[in-house]
């Protein structure tokens, strides 16, 4: 069960995007690309790469340039119309995005709460998560009492909760423990079972997903290269 | 010349910025309640407790400080209305005397600036902090509108409680300050409620509630205007606190001396003076 009034993404695409900043960096150059359901691709640059996630999920404007989902641009769309697009896009933070004034387990009912999802169905999901990262004896905390990998991981399992169509992940393996990311690849991998889940992430450690299907993307001067790494296999994953 | 040209041309340019800046706040005041009627999916309940936390720490937790002050404001205020009107032999005008100074000007000019100092720099730097943190841009990548989410239940809950607060100044100001002076003065209670009850009038609580929920609304959308003006940075949280402060008491003082100006002005031509 999915709550909310939600579309389905057939087409994600970035036309002819440009990114500047006032003082003059040029983030992106005129980048193109598409992504389809259940494609995997990774991005590697850092900064440069977690804009294009940002991008994608509408938390950044392009100075110049498109972002269409299924041919629609979304600048163009006000908050409400985005909305249904946007119960699809889960994006996740690398760093903070967790609200500081709520418990661990208030972040994950938050988007629930909000778009009136039964409660009964909140709490199974959400029990779900936090049985997945191991959260629940930081459930009743605050962000600030807990370590830094716990509000990483609640705010990754906030966004799984909810379930999307497309997973945007900023840097996710970062300060994880092996362990924790074979579950967050489990999840993602049960979940492609069912329907097709688009999975774009911006991070430099794609060692960790080397037995699955992807391409790599970096980025030279603000344009978007196709990377054809050799895939590393990592004992113990 | 050029001098008296760079004065106009700086003049000019502080008038703009000034319009530009109260079209902004009121424009952000515009599309927080515009989110809430048109955004069908969001869930009040989420709202409402917000709302009601909002509530809680700019009201309720301002009682005593703002019971402490109307206290003392309201002695001293009868104590040496009292002694000046009984000399000039115009006690029975002692009611109209503190509906004007205390209902009309004292209570909501202090209840305001009790608010932005508590309330007004928590809000600023909450938001500033949320900015830094990626909170906002959190709420938006779960579907939910800041606007109604952060903006919208402080101004509510800021009205709501900025109205409450001034009403409670007001009535411990002017039940407490006889007590305290009645020590000082023999002042006849019935004659003390008395003459407050005849100087009361309709236009009074209006004139009130209007310089209430509008300081309100002002004080809570200037706050959360400049908390959400921060970019990356938490050093910019305090700079854009202490404007929020600054600004919300231009905006709640101009809008009082308005007010004020234009009900004597009203009173003066009714008395065919003007």
């Amino acid at each position: 069960m999915k709550f909310g009034n939600r579309v389905d993404i057939k087409e994600i695409e970035l036309r002819n995007v440009c990114l500047r900043e006032g003082n003059g960096v040029i983030w992106l150059d005129d980048v193109s690309v598409k992504f389809q359901p259940g494609q995997t691709a990774f991005f590697k640059g850092e900064q440069v790469a977690s804009n294009i996630l940002k991008l994608a999920a509408g938390l950044l404007t392009p100075t110049l340039g498109q972002v269409l989902i299924n041919g629609n641009d979304i600048h163009e769309m006000d908050f409400e119309e985005f909305l249904p697009y946007r119960l699809n896009l889960g994006y996740t933070f690398n760093l903070g995005g967790i609200l500081n004034n709520r418990t661990i387990k208030e972040n994950l009912m938050l988007p629930f709460l909000y778009h009136g999802a039964p409660i009964e169905f909140a709490e199974k999901e959400v029990q779900e998560i936090l049985d997945l990262f191991e959260l629940n004896r930081y459930q009743d905390y605050r962000p600030a009492g807990v370590p830094g990998v716990v509000r990483k991981l609640a705010c990754i399992g906030r966004t799984l909760a909810v379930t999307p169509q497309v997973l945007l992940m900023d840097d996710p393996t970062s300060s994880m423990k092996p362990n924790v990311v074979k579950r967050l690849k489990s999840w993602i991998e049960e979940r492609r079972e069912e329907a097709p889940l688009t999975v774009l992430v911006a991070s430099d450690h794609d060692e960790f997903f080397s037995d699955w299907n992807y391409q790599v993307y970096g980025i030279e001067n603000g344009r978007l290269k196709t990377l054809d790494e050799p895939r590393k296999k990592v004992a113990g994953l | 010349m050029n001098a008296t040209l760079r004065l106009a041309d700086d003049i000019g340019h502080r008038l703009m910025n000034m319009f530009s800046y109260t079209f902004s706040v009121l424009s952000m005041i515009y599309l927080s309640f515009r989110t809430v009627m048109f955004d069908q999916a969001q869930g009040f309940r989420a709202i409402f407790s917000v709302v009601s936390a909002q509530i809680y720490f700019t009201g309720w937790q301002a009682l005593p400080l703002i019971g402490a002050l109307a206290l003392a404001t309201g002695a001293v205020v009868i104590m040496q209305s009292t002694a000046q009107l009984s000399r000039l032999g115009g006690a029975g005008m002692l009611g109209e005397l503190l509906v004007a100074v205390i209902v009309r000007e004292i209570g909501p000019l202090i209840t305001a600036l009790i608010v932005i100092a508590r309330s007004g720099t928590a809000v600023a730097s909450e938001l500033g902090n949320m900015k830094v943190n990626r909170e906002t841009e959190a709420l938006e990548a779960m579907g939910i509108n800041p606007l109604s989410y952060i903006v919208f239940p402080r101004i509510v809950g800021g009205i709501v409680s900025v109205v409450c607060l001034a009403f409670y100044f007001v009535l411990i100001a002017l039940l407490g300050g006889y007590l305290v002076s009645y020590f000082f003065h023999d002042l006849s209670f019935v004659f003390y409620t008395d003459t407050l009850a005849q100087a009361l009038t309709p236009f009074d609580v209006w004139f009130f509630l209007l310089k209430n929920i509008f300081g309100g609304t002002f004080i809570f959308v200037v706050c959360c205007y400049q908390g959400l003006l921060v970019k990356e940075s938490p050093s910019e949280v305090p700079q854009v606190t202490t404007k929020a402060v600054v600004n919300s008491i231009i905006y709640v003082v101009g809008f009082n001396l308005i007010l004020s100006l234009l009900s004597y002005v009203e009173q003066l031509t009714r008395y065919g003076i003007l």
